[in-house]
């Protein structure tokens, strides 16, 4: 008899386990990836030129309200804060409020503005010269000039550079290449400084404005510290106007006011940026009010945040696209009739009312409206199954095929349910006869064997980083002509050159309409299918002033707390 | 003491008087239906085994193209007894033809590891010496690894699907198996008929198969009953993982790890395939626990 009653309450117990592991299976650690969450840089729909300016009214906070400490839930920790060497959103947040770029995008605008460089010039778009704010000293007292600016730029360009530690600085690759690298670095005084690029480059300032990756580290810091800088156990430099305090590995990351910021505030006396890995506890945390800021709110929980008087929901326009990739050199995705059935086959539409709700719209081209360039005479697919089986026994295959389909195994704004979402496609596919096999894999692996182009079928997403197009559409389908991209197979020679005169191009005008001739050609090839538009709902207390809502670039040098 | 007596007076009369005499196993069987839990268990394991032979025939499910976006998540309902899952599919079906599924992997699981297990254990027991080391030594290094990790590194090497997940919760359960054949062997083969049948020159292989192997069968056939139970909230657990059965077909404990971010607006998705899994595995303990009884010579009355 007592031995039954074992087994049993044993059973219950694995039951009761198993619904208790799930609540922190879901929230997977970030990887340290490009395709960083939604990156969203705010623009407002009415344009999209980058060179558009939003007036923002900042309210000063009253007697005794500049005190207060802000603590952000997020699900998980920093990698690193070391800028310029990392590329997840987690080290992004911390280490741009403590190392300030030259420049930075005006509000929740793309306008380039001066920050640590009070103005600058050039005449060919290839060199530039930069006149440096003058009187600004990194935290540990070192003088902010044209030496230390020279010091860093050196540290990301330089692969020899012996203050790299072995770090790699992915983002000054793919952002500058070797096209557009700057070649020199010259100190004309001690507040002025000239870059000169190999090639001219309009979109320059667009890309020292990533202010979690051009961000200024105190080279004497950086040089005293070793390796460890940027780790828990050393911690970070900069300029900004929040300080490093302390670092207790997943757990929280403590910043306190820079009393000696030549900017206006900092309003708050402390920073403090906690790691909640639970979705759950997380939001628990913020409707209790211990938090005042969630990052990544699970959908389940929006409704409860909307009826939450104290919790405001910030859904911004769409900076990021999920999308189906394919390999195009190997059988059957060689054949634009497949790729053309595959995007037929499948009701994309009803897939956003119940993944996404409010957070998602349905994409025509691969660039949601509010970055430069997008077309909007492209539609999304028709739903047309017999048109679908018609194009595949015009590929030749009227019976079908059997291929791989791999989904992404974490949760992003543009895929929040991934594998529920491949079952939906895949069962759309199987109606015409495409059999796919659902595959995936850790995260880490996933984007490394899409890299070198070993899926046949994939989805994934992509997230702005600073809302210019040559970030988006030149990520993604960019190419030197005449060879094909390595990850999909991809190659359209006028898509390679369009893709070059758009990084060159000054004019915002002129820009637009080589990029909307990318999309077209793109769409026409049937290179990617688009999915979703979608847009990451930021969650805060209601009683946040001024806080600008811009994961890579949310500043909290304005934001105070209203008691 | 005087009760073991009797007790072994009874059963003597039993073999002695003609005409009252039954078998082993009919005597078990009889004692098995006379039990609470045999009977219960039985009963449980007869209707899922009938559910997961029948549901193709009387209720055919493509599980590749079942989709219905439309009706996403609703609550049970007359037309949905159990409600339907994000991609609008009726749970109850799911979960019936996922009965297929989870009885194939604990079946198959227990008959090849079982025999895997009880080769292994009939060795070691029986020649003893050197083969009793390297093979126990061999199960004691499998056992030393945390049964579910073991797993998850099999079918993380091999990938994941309904094959390897057999494989891997296969290769879990061997040393079980080994190490209980392995004990009664021990017992069994200083009993003298073995001596007796050793003398007259019987072979290793028929003293091994015919004279031990069906001497052993009680505490074999209630571990593996047991076995059955444990294989399949393996198999979910490793479902659970998203390590299991790949989707869309469907498998009980991948319907419970699909459904966890739901918890909260839609627990019955997170209900049903659980209730699923408890009942079975309920079902195959309290049949092993029965037959434990039935088959266990010391409880004869």
């Amino acid at each position: 008899m007592q031995k039954r009653w074992v087994v049993f309450s044993t059973m219950l117990l694995v039951v009761a386990m198993l619904a208790a592991c799930s609540a922190a299976a879901p929230a997977a650690a970030p990887a340290a990836e490009a395709e960083a969450e939604a990156a969203v840089p705010s623009i407002s729909e009415e344009s999209k030129v980058a060179e558009r300016v939003v007036e923002i009214n900042y309210d000063l906070p009253g007697e005794g309200q500049a005190d207060a400490v802000f603590i952000v839930g997020r699900g998980g920790d920093s990698v690193l804060l070391d800028s310029g060497s990392v590329t997840d959103g987690e080290s992004a947040m911390v280490i741009q409020e403590i190392a300030e770029p030259l420049v930075r995008q005006e509000g929740i605008s793309t306008k380039p503005i001066p920050w640590l460089a009070e103005s600058w010039e050039t005449e060919d778009s290839q060199t530039w010269i930069f006149h440096l704010r003058q009187g600004v000293t990194f935290h540990d007292g070192t003088p902010f000039n044209a030496e230390a600016v020279k010091w860093n730029i050196d540290r990301w360009r330089n692969p020899d550079n012996e203050w790299r530690f072995g770090r790699t600085f992915e983002y000054y690759d793919s952002e500058f290449g070797t096209d557009t690298a700057i070649e020199e670095v010259n100190i004309i005084d001690d507040y002025t400084i000239e870059l000169v690029l190999a090639q001219p480059s309009s979109v320059l300032l667009a890309k020292l404005s990533l202010s979690f990756v051009f961000g200024m580290n105190s080279p004497t810091a950086v040089m005293e510290q070793g390796d460890v800088y940027g780790t828990p156990a050393g911690g970070a430099v900069g300029t900004g106007p929040y300080k490093f305090v302390e670092w207790v590995p997943d757990d929280r990351i403590v910043l306190e006011r820079n009393e000696d910021w030549w900017g206006e505030g900092p309003y708050l006396s402390r920073l403090i940026f906690r790691s909640i890995p639970d979705n759950s506890a997380r939001f628990a945390e913020l409707q209790a009010g211990t938090i005042h800021q969630a990052n990544t709110v699970a959908q389940t929980d929006l409704p409860a945040a909307d009826a939450d008087p104290n919790i405001t929901v910030n859904i911004l326009p769409s900076t990021s696209t999920g999308y189906i990739a394919f390999q195009q050199c190997i059988e059957p995705f060689d054949k634009i009739e497949v790729r053309k059935a595959i995007a037929h086959a499948v009701n994309w539409g009803a897939l956003i009312e119940p993944f996404y709700g409010k957070y998602g719209e349905l994409a025509g081209s691969f660039q949601p409206p509010a970055i430069l360039g997008h077309n909007p005479d492209i539609q999304p697919y028709e739903y047309n199954p017999e048109l679908a089986k018609e194009l595949l026994a015009e590929a030749g295959l009227p019976d079908g095929f059997e291929t791989e389909f791999w989904y992404i195994p974490v949760v992003r704004g543009y895929f929040p349910d991934s594998k529920a979402i491949a079952e939906a496609i895949a069962a759309d596919l199987a109606r015409v006869g495409i059999r796919v096999n659902l595959m995936t894999e850790d995260w880490g692996a996933y984007l490394e064997h899409r890299n070198e182009g070993a899926f046949p079928m994939w989805m994934l997403g992509w997230g702005s980083d600073n809302g210019d197009p040559d970030n988006y559409l030149g990520w993604h389908f960019g190419h030197p002509v005449g060879e094909p991209r390595v990850e999909d197979c991809y190659a359209n020679d006028r898509v390679a050159e369009l893709l070059i005169e758009g990084r060159i191009e000054a004019d915002p005008a002129v820009r637009e309409k080589i990029y909307q001739e990318a999309e077209q050609l793109i769409h026409d090839d049937v290179a990617r299918i688009s999915v979703v538009w979608a847009s990451t709902p930021w969650v805060l207390r209601s009683n946040v002033r001024n806080y600008t809502p811009v994961v890579f670039r949310s500043w909290y040098d304005h934001v105070w707390i209203e008691e | 003491m005087s009760t073991t007596a009797n007790a072994q007076v009874a059963a003597l009369n039993e073999i002695m008087v003609p005409g009252q005499s039954r078998s082993l196993m009919s005597d078990a069987w009889r004692r098995l239906l006379s039990s609470w839990n045999g009977r219960v268990g039985l009963v449980m394991i007869t209707i899922t085994i009938l559910i997961g032979v029948l549901a193709p025939v009387v209720w055919p499910y493509d599980p590749y193209t079942d989709s219905n976006l439309a009706e996403s998540r609703m609550s049970p309902s007359l037309q949905h007894p159990f409600g339907t899952d994000r991609l609008g599919r009726d749970m109850l079906r799911r979960i019936v033809h996922g009965t297929r599924v989870s009885l194939l992997i604990g079946f198959v699981v227990v008959f090849a590891s079982g025999a895997v297990g009880i080769l292994l254990g009939l060795f070691a027991g029986y020649f003893g010496k050197a083969v009793d080391s390297v093979i126990m030594r061999l199960m004691d290094i499998l056992l030393a690894f945390p049964a579910i990790l073991l797993a998850i590194a099999i079918v993380a090497v091999r990938g994941p699907s309904l094959e390897n997940t057999m494989i891997a919760v296969g290769v879990v359960s061997v040393p079980g198996y080994a190490r209980v054949v392995r004990s009664i062997v021990l017992s069994v083969r200083e009993r003298d008929y073995i001596d007796a049948a050793r003398m007259i020159g019987v072979s290793h292989g028929r003293i091994m198969f015919v004279h031990i192997l069906p001497n052993s069968l009680s505490p074999i056939i209630v571990q593996m009953t047991l076995g059955v139970g444990s294989a399949i909230l393996f198999a979910a657990a490793l479902g659970f993982l998203g390590l299991g059965v790949q989707p869309p077909i469907p498998e009980w404990g991948a319907m419970i790890s699909d459904a966890i971010p739901f918890l909260r607006q839609s627990p019955y998705l997170v209900f049903f395939p659980g209730m699923a899994i408890m009942l079975t595995v309920l079902g195959f303990n309290l049949l092993g626990d029965g037959l434990r009884d039935a088959l266990d010579p010391q409880l004869r009355k």
